[in-house]
Parts: C-alpha cells; structure tokens; sequence
C-alpha cells in the first residue's frame, strides 16, 4: 500500500491537470458512427415486421379470421369467375341450338 | 415463425380448395348441357321456360324437322361443292357456274323457308311472350343480322 499521507495524495491531486487531445478525424468518426447505428436501425424494420406478425397470428382468432378472410375472397373471385362462365355456356348453348335446325350453320 | 407459416399455408389451402368447389359447383349444370348430346334442348326449355307438356310438343316438332334439316344439310353441301368445281375449272362465267349459283341461291331459300316454318311452329307452342322473343332470336340469325340494311347501304345512299 501506499505510505505517503493523505495531505500528499490531496496535493498531488489538486496538482494534477489533464489536458485531452481530439485527434483530427474526432469529427467524422462520430459521424460515421452515427450513420452505422441508424443504418443498422433500418435493418431491424423486417425483423420488427416479421415479430408483429408472429406475436399477432399465433392467436387462434386472428389466424382463423386471415383463413376466413381469403376464403372469403377467393369465393367472391369465384362467384364473379363462374358468372362470366356461365354466360358464356348459356351463349354457346344458344349457338348449339340454333345450328342444330339451321342447316346453313350445320357444316360449320 | 412456424405458426406464422402454417396459418399462411392453411389460409392459401383453403382459399384455393374454396375457389375450386364454387367454381366447380356452380358451373355444373351450364357445363354437363354443353357436355351431353340434346343439351340445347335442356337450353331451350330453360330459356324459354317451358312446362312439360309444351317441351314435350317441341321435342316432337324437332324430331320431325330433324330428318327434312339433314337432307337440306347434304344438298347445300352438294350444291356448293359443284359450284366450286366449277368455278375452279372454268377460267370465265360461263352458264354452267350461273346455274350451278342459281342451284345454291335456291336450295338456301327452301331451307330458310323451312326454317322459318319450323320456328314459327315451335314459337306458337310457348307463352306468347317467350315466343316471340324466341322467333326474334332465332329469325336475327336467320337474317344474317351482319347484312342488314344499317350495316350494308352506305351513307350517301340512304
């Protein structure tokens, strides 16, 4: 241990000065620095999407509820899908006919 | 993450299997008429809504037709295939092509007459509002709606 009193150690203290020296890049290494944290805060966006998503679908109601919801869609594109079909049956139907005792359309 | 997935895959599964069976579904019955032999027939007497006893009647009209609509078939046939032999044998107009022409204007005449009967007979047998709609439909195509009167004579000669 030390043996010189603490009246030494008080002045050697008060003597004591620091004089820091900032090296000439100090500036664009905090610049630097500052860009590097908010590029890798960019990053983390698709983590933090994937993280809602993941908290928010294992519950059994939202997840039925997105089942739900593109069943839902895919039976409206149906519906409008087997409505344009079935006119087009319907005129083909009414072509089948018409050549069937027309016998100008028969050959054709 | 996995649950993520299973419930996207559970929910594109679904929507597809959906999609499928509705479609399936309600286009069954357009489809199997168009599918089977005499699904015009079934056309007809949805289109025009007819009972029994009238489709009945029809059918009878159209099973008597058919045999008269198939010789008419066969001589249309015929008559075009000696005007084209004709026309590829001959280097100028001679009388043989114009009788062969006036054999075609002839034989498609009595078919339209024919026609036009049998559209007038199975017209009668509907309500009175299916039926002319129905002789509407059926006489447009008779027509040729291509060659109206709108559609031919130009402009200026109007």
């Amino acid at each position: 241990m030390n043996n010189s009193g603490p009246d030494e150690l008080s002045v050697k203290l008060r003597a004591w000065q620091v004089s820091p020296r900032v090296p000439a890049s100090f500036h664009h290494e905090v610049w630097q620095r500052i860009a590097a944290r908010q590029g890798e805060r960019e990053l983390a966006v698709w983590p933090r999407v994937t993280e809602w998503f993941s908290t928010r679908f294992v519950r059994p109601q939202v997840a039925l509820g997105a089942v739900l919801l593109s069943l839902s869609i895919s039976i409206g594109a149906a519906h409008l899908q087997a409505r344009q079909a079935r006119t087009q049956h319907w005129k083909a139907l009414e072509n089948k006919y018409a050549a069937s005792i027309d016998p100008r359309l028969m050959g054709r | 993450m996995i649950k993520v997935l299973l419930t996207a895959i559970a929910a594109v599964v679904f929507a597809l299997a959906g999609y499928w069976t509705y479609y399936r579904c309600a286009t069954m019955p357009t489809r199997s008429m168009l599918s089977r032999s005499g699904g015009e027939m079934e056309w007809l007497r949805h289109e025009y809504h007819l009972g029994d006893a009238q489709f009945i009647r029809i059918q009878k009209l159209h099973r008597e037709y058919a045999p008269a609509c198939d010789r008419m078939c066969a001589r249309i046939g015929e008559a075009n295939e000696k005007l084209n032999r004709l026309i590829k044998a001959n280097r100028s107009f001679t009388p043989e092509i114009e009788a062969a022409v006036d054999e075609c204007v002839e034989v498609q005449a009595e078919c339209r007459r024919a026609l036009l009967r049998h559209v007038y007979a199975v017209g009668a047998e509907m309500a009175p509002e299916d039926g002319t709609r129905y002789v509407q439909m059926m006489t447009a195509r008779i027509v040729e709606p291509r060659l109206t009167y709108e559609t031919v004579i130009s402009e200026p000669a109007k």
